[in-house]
């Protein structure tokens, strides 16, 4: 960090720190000094510590000292991730300019603002405009607009750790790019909360042809962050898996009663839902104090809860990571995590929004909803104390963002060939950028590419010498429509049949419910009315019994350092002191009794035989994406030498692969299947490759302009648009082979959605690892929250179609032959 | 695989054709030819590519059978064709090198087909033959054992230890649903009354599922 520069505070800035009796903060003075000195940087704060003071009073100095002549035009853009804190954010400037008595026009266009705002204000523009990173690239589509940025100071990116690991991050690279083109000398400022890679943040902010490196700027953190678990009392009736986890309610509850005010998070929608529905039952005059948040509930009710939460009339909220960010609302007395966080960052982000009050700590108590997560609160805990969090790596060469960026600049003035490639490579995302990909990237964008060169539709930008422009109206449109990264799950709009709009569901929900089928939402039983356009009318059930929703975006996986500890504590349970530990020394007990506890050196291979045929549970600790990995490598190795047909699962601690009784994998056989030898080509046939990347497609052909997701109110199905995106990847595999778009999303199948590095290391470790293999009697207590749970089975089998129909029409015959069926042996 | 229905012998072939040998007769069903030009104006950037392949997969079933008579119960086109598109004068010659009747009974995605176009072929609303009423849409079918499309259907087999989904034949109480020909076509996962029967089409072999 550089030591405070000394500089003269200008006086109307002393005075508006005087009359509120503060004094500016070491890093606010810190970040001022730098900014006037010209540098550029990243703030590393915590929310509510002035961070925006620090980074918006620089440029405003500036402002202030270079005299009137500098309020026409735009001198600073403010970048906010959400919409939903743009406008706290307008308030919070509007009020220093207000106070300073400046003449500036503060003001905020995101995709809430209406039509002629938005013409008006890139006819004149604001001295500060607070917009979002879509919004960003929507106004730079307009000829008009570029010529106002020439005086452009500065750019100030809010909460810059969420958009760095995604393509929103990379669209905004680009962005950035065009800017310090338009006006060269722009000072770039970040915000960002604790990230492991804060320096690599900066960098990839402020691009790899910045003219000096990224100024730091770390406020100091005084508050500590207190990690507790709710420790069960009778671990033996505690259940060993299972994702509801409602048991230990009635010990929360005294907890809410005890505290003011209570945020309580969950993992997930569903899990949101029942919690709410049972926190209600128990506490049934609650009512009007109590209220639920998710991202599925509508605007209005979200801003409602959102509001009761600010004037302090709600004293509980159940919520998802819909609270996560964004929202500045006053801290709650108290923050209850349901289930594991998964990962440290989020866990020290929720607890952070509680107890704000000098010299208190921040707490969280965690509700483990199974046995297993007790050892990872703990392992949070060990790791928030030893400093190790979760790092965003930010993406790269994601061609679809480029191909939509260049259309954009084509469809504003046009661009040359180049001029944008030079610019271009000055983000982080496409430094290394071909010539190659860069000339195909041309040719997609006039031309189609290869399958589409015969359809002028495909021709939206036209090429005149080497300068790219769009000329049709009707290209111009669409492309301003589908500006962004943010591709839509397949939702329905949620509605009253009586009028009134109550959220979104997945349209995959509502189409498996049944005519008198009930299903809980905000914490009431609906019952389907009718489908229509995109619609689902509903009105209150007048049954009890309901089925839970289950939204898509499920759980994140443990994260790999959450993982590390995991493992590392699991394998000194027995002499670890911690609370969780001592409590699940019973259940250790038995795992160590009826197969073995691996050490952090161990890797545990269980094979068990039931009714179901041969099981393996090979467990790695290694997160549910990289074991999904493992399994399909592992499954369609195997099925390589022999006609078999494994199905395969995986969660964050292993995978089991499950085969027929007459079929048994050694454990050498399973050894030369998890080697590292060709890698990369085994895995890519063994993702069951056109699947998983068809899906990483759905995005990448949106993004690309590939896919028209349709007029606003044209009431065209999503999932229209995502079973045809489906189709769109099968006929370019086949007609147009070198389409980069199709290799981009293989690729980020395996960057992204299968973690190749993490696979890799893990492969690395497996090796190494000493192999414990047992066989135990039943299943054990690690090896039973992935039977149970299974989720997204794989099947991968090498056998001919007609053996294994035959084969499962036999063990269905079976099935029905027995009339009742045994019970399951293997339950605790 | 062969099967009794009606008093009729049948052919359920693995190509999504219903074989019919007293009458000379395959029939399919859902051919929902053009799909991709009318995915094109909706905003897909999907390019030629099953049309031919459907029709050399047609001209096949005909000549491995001998069938004299070709019938395609209905959604022959998937919408709306431009009258310059290329896939009638494609059909036309595909047609004159075909040595075999052809009926069409009109699906509801071909309310837009200009019929006129399209030579040497036989249109109905519905037709009868023998015991059958071949139609489109199973509503359609008013009196007599029907064969129609329209439906799509799909099962899916779920074991602890695999899974499969396959397109089938569905052998119902009133008519047999027959499943979806084009390549470019989807499936409805369908629910199945206990009297009902289904028949599963593999790679190479259709098999009667309990």
């Amino acid at each position: 960090m550089s030591p405070p520069k000394r500089f003269r505070l200008p006086a109307v800035v002393s005075d508006f720190y005087a009359r509120r009796g503060w004094t500016p903060a070491l890093f606010q003075r810190q970040t001022w000094a730098a900014y006037l000195a010209g540098e550029s940087g990243l703030i590393h704060a915590p929310t509510g510590t002035g961070k925006t003071l620090a980074a918006w009073l620089g440029p405003a100095i500036r402002l202030l000292r270079e005299g009137d002549n500098a309020t026409s035009g735009l001198r600073i853009i403010w970048i906010t991730p959400m919409r939903a804190l743009a406008a706290d954010t307008e308030k919070a400037l509007q009020e220093t300019v207000d106070e300073l008595e400046l003449d500036w026009r503060i003001a905020r266009r995101t995709g809430d603002s209406s039509a002629s705002a938005r013409a008006r204000l890139r006819k004149s523009p604001p001295t500060a405009l607070i917009t979002t990173p879509e919004s960003l690239s929507l106004l730079l589509t307009y000829a008009d607009f570029q010529p106002k940025l020439k005086q452009l100071h500065c750019v100030i990116v809010d909460e810059w750790h969420e958009l760095v690991g995604s393509k929103r991050g990379v669209q905004l690279e680009l962005c950035l790019a065009r800017l310090r083109s338009l006006s060269p000398g722009l000072q770039t400022w970040g915000m960002s909360a604790t990230i492991g890679n804060l320096d690599e943040a900066a960098d990839v902010l402020l691009g790899p042809a910045a003219p000096a490196i990224p100024t730091m700027i770390v406020a100091k953190q005084k508050k500590r962050i207190e990690i507790e678990a709710l420790v069960p009392e009778a671990i033996e009736r505690f259940p060993w898996a299972g994702h509801l986890g409602l048991t230990l309610l009635p010990h929360v509850l005294p907890r809410i009663e005890s505290a003011r005010s209570t945020l309580i998070f969950t993992n997930t929608r569903s899990q949101a839902e029942l919690w709410f529905e049972a926190i209600l039952k128990a506490r049934p005059d609650w009512i009007g104090r109590f209220a639920l948040h998710h991202a599925s509930l509508s605007r209005s009710v979200r801003d409602q809860v959102e509001a009761g939460l600010k004037d302090g009339s709600l004293n509980c909220v159940v919520c998802t990571s819909s609270l996560d960010l964004g929202v500045d609302f006053s801290p709650v007395e108290q923050v209850i995590q349901v289930g594991s966080p998964k990962g440290i960052a989020r866990l020290l982000q929720r607890a952070g929004r509680s107890g704000h009050s000098p010299g208190e700590p921040s707490r969280v108590l965690c509700i483990p909803t199974h046995a297993f997560e007790l050892v990872e609160i703990a392992a949070a805990r060990q790791a928030a104390q030893e400093h190790t969090i979760e790092s965003r790596k930010p993406m790269t060469l994601c061609l679809d963002v480029l191909v939509q960026h260049c259309v954009s600049l084509a469809l504003a003035d046009g661009f040359s060939e180049q001029e944008l490639y030079r610019e271009v490579i000055q983000t982080h995302a496409f430094a290394r950028l071909s010539m190659d990909a860069w000339q195909w990237v041309l040719l997609f964008i006039t031309r189609g590419g290869n399958a589409l060169q015969h359809y002028p539709e495909y021709h939206r930008v036209s090429q005149q010498a080497s300068r790219y422009t769009v000329d049709n109206r009707r290209i111009a449109q669409r492309h301003r429509m589908a500006i962004g990264t943010i591709t839509s799950d397949a939702v329905m709009n949620l509605k009253w049949s009586s009028g009134g709009s109550l959220g979104t569901i997945e349209e995959s929900f509502i189409s498996r419910l049944k005519a008198d089928d009930g299903f809980l939402f905000n914490g009431r039983v609906l019952q389907l009315v009718r489908v229509r356009d995109m619609t689902a009318y509903v009105k209150l059930a007048s049954k009890k019994a309901r089925i839970v929703p289950r939204w898509q975006g499920g759980k994140a996986p443990l994260s790999t350092e959450l993982s590390n500890y995991t493992r590392r504590l699991l394998g000194q349970a027995d002499q670890h002191r911690a609370s969780e530990l001592r409590a699940l020394r019973g259940l250790l007990r038995i795992q160590a009794n009826w197969s073995a506890l691996p050490k952090e050196d161990q890797l545990l291979l269980e094979r068990i035989k039931t009714r179901e045929g041969r099981h393996l549970f090979l467990f790695t600790f290694a997160g549910r994406a990289v074991n999904e990995g493992l399994a399909a490598l592992a499954a369609w190795r195997l099925s390589q030498d022999s006609a078999v047909t494994f199905r395969a699962w995986a969660n964050d601690y292993g995978f089991e692969l499950l085969t027929a009784s007459d079929y048994a994998v050694t454990v050498d056989m399973l050894r030369g299947a998890l080697t590292i030898d060709n890698l990369q080509e085994d895995l890519v046939q063994s993702i069951n490759s056109a699947e998983t990347s068809k899906r990483q497609f759905r995005e990448i052909a949106q993004v690309a302009g590939l896919v028209f997701t349709g007029y606003p109110g044209s009431g065209k199905s999503t999932r229209q648009i995502q079973a045809s995106s489906g189709l769109v990847y099968d006929v370019l595999a086949k007609y147009d082979p070198d389409n980069l778009l199709v290799d981009q999303a293989l690729r980020e199948v395996m960057r992204y959605q299968l973690e190749f590095g993490r696979l890799q290391e893990s492969l690395e470790q497996i090796a190494a690892c000493e192999w414990l293999v047992t066989e135990p009697e039943r299943l054990s207590p690690l090896c039973f929250p992935l039977w149970t749970e299974r989720i997204r089975a794989q099947t991968v089998s090498s056998e001919k179609w007609r053996n294994r129909l035959q084969r499962m029409l036999d063990s269905l015959n079976r099935a029905a032959d027995k009339k009742t069926p045994r019970r399951q042996r293997n339950t605790p | 695989m062969h099967i009794q229905l009606q008093g009729e012998t049948l052919w359920l072939d693995a190509g999504r054709a219903l074989v019919w040998p007293a009458q000379s007769m395959v029939l399919v069903a859902d051919t929902h030819f053009g799909k991709s030009a009318v995915f094109r104006r909706q905003g897909l950037a999907v390019p030629e590519g099953n049309d031919p392949d459907d029709l050399s997969r047609l001209s096949k079933l005909v000549q491995t059978h001998r069938a004299r008579r070709l019938c395609i119960l209905g959604d022959f086109v998937h919408g709306a064709l431009p009258h310059r598109h290329h896939f009638y004068t494609r059909f036309n010659q595909w047609r004159a090198g075909l040595e075999a009747d052809v009926d069409i009974v009109l699906g509801n995605h071909d309310r837009y087909l200009n019929t006129a176009i399209l030579k040497n072929v036989h249109w109905h609303s519905r037709l009868h033959v023998g015991p059958f009423a071949l139609v489109h849409d199973p509503e359609d079918a008013t009196e007599g054992y029907y064969l129609c499309g329209h439906i799509h259907p799909v099962v899916k087999l779920v074991t602890r230890a695999d899974a499969l989904r396959m397109p089938v034949f569905w052998q119902r109480r009133q008519g047999m649903v027959l499943p979806s020909f084009g390549s470019f076509t989807g499936g409805y996962v369908i629910e199945r009354h206990a009297s009902e029967r289904c028949y599963g089409v593999g790679p190479e072999s259709v098999v009667a599922l309990p």
